[in-house]
């Protein structure tokens, strides 16, 4: 299964939020752990687990790399510029509603529910993506990197 | 020699010598006027605050008064329901053409009868007056892979239409309301010499879209729509009888590209809701933003364009609402359709020049995917597929197809091409556009399919549109990222933000940003920029009495002497001429309930000597260019003394351009 945001990905963002130069390394196909698979749509059961599985450890990982962002940005304050304080209010919306979306999810693991569960912790991710936006983009603007 | 023409010949040597003393005087008085910038420039820009680098980019773009940009970039409206057509490098608004929606400064929906007509054609056959359009995509006609710059299409993706622009004059002549379609995506987009019009549905419905079906019946009754507008060269129209559709699983198509010189005859389309997920969310079920990226892989369409039209001519298609549908058990049957599995909700498939490498943009990826057209077609050739889908449809094996795979940044969407074997991929969450290098035909080395640079934008990027860049020989020199937020980048103007245009220099080894654009009249999505050479508009019409409707002399133009009012029962017809600073007649007097038609003739060929035409109190607003003839209807409902004038600052006396229009009332 092609594997999204995995822990290179969370090195690419840290990487980004340090203002390392050189990214280029980390741009391989094998660092990512990148495959080509193709693939039938119909999903069994256990490809059910497996998907919520995935989807969990997914959000989990881009939590991370968030919250390391959001500790960057608290550091950094929003030097009173009201556009920034928007931003980080924002990621700090979204940050919340993943959370609340990861709570349902893991009830929802607990039930053996796995398809729901997998979209619980896809909705996480999405919710986490946009955090991320936000926080990249008032970090962009205080750094103008 | 005799003594005259001996004293002839001394005159002109003489005279050849000053002018050429002159010519060389002034030369050097220009070289020396170029040699040095005036003295304050420096000190301009110190208290200006420019960097040498923002001095590099305002001479960059900066295009001298009275002097001309080097490429036009028609950019979708967006929600405006029009088209904007800016200059480059100026980044200068030159026009706002009027396409979905009224707009009175052309005299575009107010009264004339020819834009009503225009308007009126685009409705849909339920009786909607639409009267705005989301337009995303314009596209300019092609001849061999290359912009012609004779005409320009646009979709409106809220109501599935498209729209002709013919850039003789820039004027919209037709809106066809596509049958069996309510939203779209994926158009405009044209085959490489224009034959169709592509146009992809996005939101899969049943067909037609106006059977109700519930939504527990997703799959087994709604589905996706490829159109192929027939376009008609010679009348600069879209013929629908000769148009065609094909059926395809409810995938919520995407974008399309066609194929071109290797891959003429093929078109291929993103999809990014193969989950088939149907929302929910307030009814306890996951959203459709998590329902439609389950899955690591949609499907890639791979539509043979040729098979197609021979289905077609044989007669194996469906017609409902007066369209020919390939169905989808059809396009499988007879090998018209393929798949290729493609990274989640892709965004982008974007043809390189020479039509051999299919470059796909999957939106939550980290990837751009590039797929090898011949390799896809050996593929179909020896049944090389992984299965079939839910619906039959043949799955091209991904390995087999995959040419190679380059890491971009977080959410690729769109890529380009310039001239020199580059590619460069929009990446909307890190707010980048990202620069790398195609390998096979275009480049050798080790450098191939490598990321070279990533230039940060402000901020999070739709599509990237380069000089030409979607040709078969793009023209390098500039990119524009077209930004879907401008956040902090212009001056404020309240909580609706304006885009913001990019302008990007990538003539050198590194991308350089030049410009920033505010974009306030509505969402853009898309641009293709031509080389301003390649178009040839008409300055004024060709004759006086021409009608843009037909793009032929009005038979109903009013002419010099011909003007007069003429009753024929409860119908008013006035034949009226426009010349600075007066129309002829200057009085209309007609009865209350009288249907009025006024044939108003500019009889002008200046350049720029537009007349505009309104009539007080009756929402009539007409423009009628040096040469143009204009019909306006209106029923005069109202008793009164309405005042018409001319809208359109001609003359000195340009007030003095009025008239009345007397409304007696019923006895």
């Amino acid at each position: 299964m092609l594997k999204l945001f995995s822990k290179p990905a969370i090195v690419l963002a840290l990487a980004i939020f340090s203002g390392t130069p050189s990214l280029s390394a980390l741009f391989t196909g094998e660092a990512l752990g990148l495959q080509a698979p193709g693939g039938a749509l119909v999903a069994t059961a256990d490809e059910g687990k497996e998907s919520a599985l995935s989807w969990q450890k997914q959000a989990r990982d881009t939590r991370a790399t968030v919250i390391g962002v959001v500790k960057e940005l608290n550091q950094l304050g929003d030097q009173g510029n009201p556009v920034v304080k928007n931003l980080i209010d924002d990621a700090g919306m979204w940050l919340k509603m993943a959370d609340a979306e990861f709570a349902k999810g893991d009830k929802l693991m607990e039930k053996k529910d796995f398809r729901v569960a997998s979209t619980a912790y896809n909705m996480a991710w999405q919710y986490l993506v946009k955090a991320a936006t936000a926080g990249l983009n008032a970090k962009s603007i205080l750094t103008g990197k | 020699m005799s003594r005259w023409n001996r004293y002839w010949m001394s005159t002109l040597v003489v005279v050849l010598a000053v002018a050429f003393a002159f010519y060389l005087h002034t030369t050097n008085a220009v070289s020396l006027k170029r040699a040095s910038l005036p003295q304050g420039a420096e000190e301009i820009a110190t208290a200006r605050g420019l960097s040498p680098d923002d001095v590099e980019a305002a001479l960059k773009t900066y295009v001298p008064s009275g002097k001309r940009d080097e490429y036009i970039m028609f950019a979708s409206g967006g929600h405006s329901g029009q088209v904007l057509v800016i200059g480059v490098p100026s980044m200068r608004l030159l026009k706002v053409i009027a396409v979905f929606t009224p707009e009175p400064w052309q005299g575009y929906g107010y009264g004339s009868v020819e834009s009503k007509k225009v308007l009126a054609e685009g409705n849909p056959p339920n009786g909607d007056k639409l009267t705005w359009g989301d337009t995303h995509h314009p596209a300019l006609s092609e001849t061999n892979g290359e912009y012609d710059g004779q005409y320009l299409f646009i979709n409106d993706k809220a109501n599935a239409r498209i729209a002709v622009i013919d850039l003789r004059d820039f004027e919209t002549k037709q809106i066809v309301k596509t049958p069996n379609m309510v939203s779209d995506h994926g158009g405009t987009f044209v085959t490489p010499n224009t034959e169709y019009i592509i146009e992809g549905s996005q939101y899969a419905t049943p067909i037609p879209y106006e059977k109700y079906a519930p939504l527990d019946k997703y799959k087994e009754v709604y589905r996706g729509l490829i159109t192929f507008h027939k376009f008609d060269r010679k009348k600069g129209r879209i013929d629908e009888s000769q148009s065609f559709q094909i059926e395809l699983p409810p995938y919520w198509q995407d974008l399309c590209d066609a194929g071109k010189k290797v891959s003429e005859g093929w078109v291929f389309c993103n999809s990014f809701n193969t989950e088939m997920a149907t929302g929910g969310l307030g009814e306890g079920k996951p959203p459709f933003e998590a329902g439609a990226s389950q899955r690591d892989m949609d499907y890639l369409h791979v539509i043979n364009l040729k098979k197609a039209e021979a289905v077609v001519r044989a007669g194996k298609t469906r017609t409902v609402n007066g369209m020919r549908i390939i169905p989808l058990k059809t396009a499988i049957s007879e090998g018209i359709l393929y798949f290729v599995p493609e990274s989640k909700s892709p965004h982008g498939v974007d043809v390189a020049p020479k039509g051999d490498l299919l470059v796909i943009s999957g939106k939550l990826d980290t990837h751009v995917t590039v797929f090898n057209f011949d390799k896809m077609m050996n593929a179909i050739k020896n049944s090389d597929f992984e299965g079939k889908d839910p619906y039959g449809v043949p799955i091209i094996n991904y390995k087999s197809a995959l040419e190679a795979q380059v890491e971009i940044g977080l959410g690729p969407l769109h890529t380009q091409f310039d001239n020199e074997g580059n590619a460069y991929t929009s990446v909307f969450i890190e707010s980048t556009i990202a620069k790398w290098k195609l390998g096979g035909a275009y480049n050798s080395g080790k450098d191939v399919w490598t990321l070279t640079q990533k230039l940060p934008i402000q901020y999070n990027v739709g599509h990237v549109s380069c000089t030409e860049g979607d040709t078969v020989s793009p023209g390098g020199k500039y990119c524009v990222s077209l930004n879907k937020w401008a956040i902090d980048r212009f001056n404020p103007v309240g909580p609706l933000h304006p885009q913001n245009f990019q302008l990007i220099d990538i003539s050198g080894p590194k991308m350089k940003i030049l410009y920033d654009m505010p974009i306030g009249i509505g969402e853009p999505h898309y641009v293709q920029m031509i080389r301003a050479d390649k178009l040839h508009p008409w300055s004024v019409y060709p004759k006086v009495g021409f009608d843009p409707g037909t793009m032929l002399e009005d038979p109903n133009a009013a002419m010099p002497g011909g003007e007069r009012i003429e009753r024929k029962g409860n119908t008013v017809e006035v034949w009226m001429t426009a010349i600075r600073s007066h129309f002829n007649p200057e009085h209309i007097s007609v009865k209350e309930g009288d249907k009025v038609m006024i044939h108003l003739t500019n009889i002008e060929r200046a350049n720029d000597a537009t007349h505009g035409f309104a009539i007080d109190g009756y929402n009539v607003s007409l423009s009628v260019e040096p040469g143009e003839s204009t019909t306006a209807e209106f029923v005069a409902d109202k008793p009164g003394v309405y005042p018409f004038y001319c809208t359109e600052f001609c003359s000195a006396l340009h007030l003095e351009m009025a008239g009345y229009l007397f409304v007696e009332p019923k006895k």
